[in-house]
């Protein structure tokens, strides 16, 4: 069953069979899991829209037409209910803050590398610094800069979870990296030679 | 990104955090976890159904400066639209007999007249259409659509009746008034003392609610109650000469300004408002007569000609006073001058003036009072 490609395991699900289905989501939870932290910056919120996606996929199986692949298809689903919920929210959380799952996540990868406590106060502010860049972009350009160079996305299929042309997401990325790295620039960073 | 040029490349460091980057690990229990717990949420999925369509659409709008998405400042928010443009549009998606559609004409036909009666808009609308300009807004339509429309109904709504209805009594209960009131000033006796037939039909129903205060204790106090005599009510007397009471004496107030006016004068222009004043007190009756005015009527009734007095010591710089006497009928009897007016032309003319002055009957053979009458 674990060997089954994504739609053939779709197929199985509509089918009736559940257990394909759970195969599905242990293949893919982690992945929409970390994409729901980083639109929603809310380990919290997070797993309760990675839950929800495959809820939803899972209901909404009979309208999956197999045009896409089943995880961009299930990816548009968390787009769509990590917005929800970033526009539910009854206060808007603008400020990137020091426990910012994604900051966690950084250090996390930084600290098994990087023993120097200076080193290591410096990679936060690093962190925070590129969070803050991302946190400032518009919904549209955060969402496809994540898709794309965060999660390693094609612009295919980043174009085929947004529903747009690759042409609109590779310049959307350009959009972004650019505002990224004006933001950096004001922050201090600048160019090859990190803070300066 | 091979081929990011070096306006969107990031400093080192971050280009290595932003690929990949990872959140705060799970261990695999809470994976696990989370899987059964999608799985007991599966169990019940189609019934929750999950039809919310909308999940299952592009999620973004377009991004300002991509392709498709119009930049210019006047497309990133709704252009403001003038009334006439909304009619227009109105008429252009509205079914042409819709009452919609009538009222957008209806719009388009009060906007084309009010500014043709505006010079300097319909100037610079004909000076646009010389120079072969497009008009700022969108031009008018074809003259045929502004044709005046038929009469439409009222709308129906619960509100414009009622509000009707109650114009309609209050006009009812007004009209009522006058009507009683012509019909005092034709007969002198007392109108409580009229047989109940002789009651004016429009003074039968019962006064609307919402009447003004006055014009309703006129009502209650001119119907007969029971064919018996009606006394004064003294709530009734107390609100119908509310209207009547005087403002306090403003020395500021002092008619400088005014012609001095000859006593004939005075009375006549005096007379409407004595009968007017007279008009207004309730009737009563011989064996109901007070013992004397009160004071709130005799203040009215003085204060009703206090302005004619004092118009006749005009540039005085001295008060004079006055002492009158009603007479039982509540007539004035006698106007008594002293001070400096006396002995002066002005003195006839305080009296003309003061003698014009009318309280109710009462049972004293006189009442007098004193004023001090200020230039």
């Amino acid at each position: 069953m674990s060997q089954k490609s994504d739609r053939e395991l779709v197929d199985a699900a509509r089918k009736g069979d559940a257990e394909a289905f759970g195969v599905l989501v242990r293949r893919h939870q982690k992945r929409i899991y970390r994409l729901a932290v980083h639109l929603l910056r809310d380990a919290a919120e997070a797993e309760d829209v990675t839950q929800d996606t495959f809820v939803r996929a899972y209901g909404a199986l009979d309208r999956f037409d197999g045009r896409s692949e089943p995880f961009t298809w299930m990816y548009r689903i968390t787009v769509n209910l990590s917005l929800n919920a970033i526009r539910s929210r009854k206060s808007g959380r603008k400020a990137t803050t020091p426990d910012d799952p994604r900051i966690e996540g950084l250090l996390a990868d930084r600290k098994s590398v990087e023993a120097d406590p200076a080193r290591l106060a410096s990679d936060r502010q690093a962190a925070l610094a590129l969070a803050e860049g991302v946190d400032q972009l518009s919904e549209t350009l955060r969402t496809t800069l994540i898709l794309v160079a965060v999660d390693g996305l094609s612009h295919g299929e980043a174009a085929q979870v947004l529903g747009c042309p690759e042409g609109t997401v590779a310049w959307r990325v350009h959009e972004a990296r650019r505002k990224l790295r004006a933001h950096l620039e004001s922050a201090g960073y600048t160019d090859d030679s990190g803070k300066s | 990104m091979s081929k990011q040029n070096e306006e969107e490349r990031l400093p080192k460091p971050f280009d290595a955090m932003l690929q990949g980057w990872p959140v705060a690990e799970r261990d695999e229990a809470a994976w696990d976890d989370g899987a059964e717990k999608i799985a007991e949420r599966l169990a019940t999925a189609k019934a929750e159904a999950s039809a919310n369509l909308a999940l299952l659409d592009a999620p973004l709008p377009a991004e300002r400066g991509e392709a498709g998405f119009d930049s210019s400042p006047r497309a990133a928010e709704p252009p403001p639209r003038s009334l006439a443009e909304l009619a227009r549009m109105s008429l252009a998606t509205q079914d042409a007999k819709s009452d919609a559609a009538d009222i957008a004409r209806e719009s388009l036909s009060v906007a084309s007249t009010g500014r043709a009666s505006v010079p300097m808009i319909a100037e610079a609308e004909a000076a646009a259409a010389a120079a072969g300009q497009s008009a700022p807004r969108a031009a008018p339509p074809p003259v045929a659509t502004l044709q005046p429309l038929p009469a439409r109904p009222a709308p129906r709504s619960a509100a414009g009746p009622l509000a009707m209805a109650a114009i309609g009594l209050v006009g009812l209960a007004a009209a009522a008034v006058i009507v009683v009131r012509a019909q005092r000033a034709n007969e002198p006796a007392p109108l409580a003392a009229a047989p109940p037939s002789a009651a004016p039909a429009a003074v039968a129903p019962k006064p609307a609610a919402s009447a003004p205060g006055q014009e309703i204790v006129a009502l209650k106090d001119l119907a007969p109650s029971g064919g018996a005599a009606a006394g004064p009510k003294p709530s009734g007397e107390k609100l119908a000469l509310k209207g009547a009471e005087p403002k306090p004496e403003e020395p500021s107030a002092a008619p400088e300004a005014k012609p001095q006016v000859a006593p004939e004068a005075v009375a006549k222009a005096e007379d409407k408002k004595d009968d007017d004043a007279a008009k207004m007190k309730p009737a009563a009756t011989a064996g109901e007569l007070p013992d004397k005015p009160s004071t709130g009527a005799v203040q009215a009734a003085i204060g009703a000609v206090m302005g004619s007095a004092r118009a006749c010591v005009a540039g005085q710089d001295e008060d004079s006073r006055a002492t009158i006497t009603f007479g039982s009928d509540g007539r004035v009897q006698s106007v008594a001058v002293s001070g400096k007016a006396a002995g002066t032309p002005a003195e006839a003319c305080i009296r003309a003036a003061l003698s014009k002055a009318r309280v109710q009957p009462f049972a004293r053979a006189t009442f007098s009072v004193g004023s001090a009458i200020r230039p």
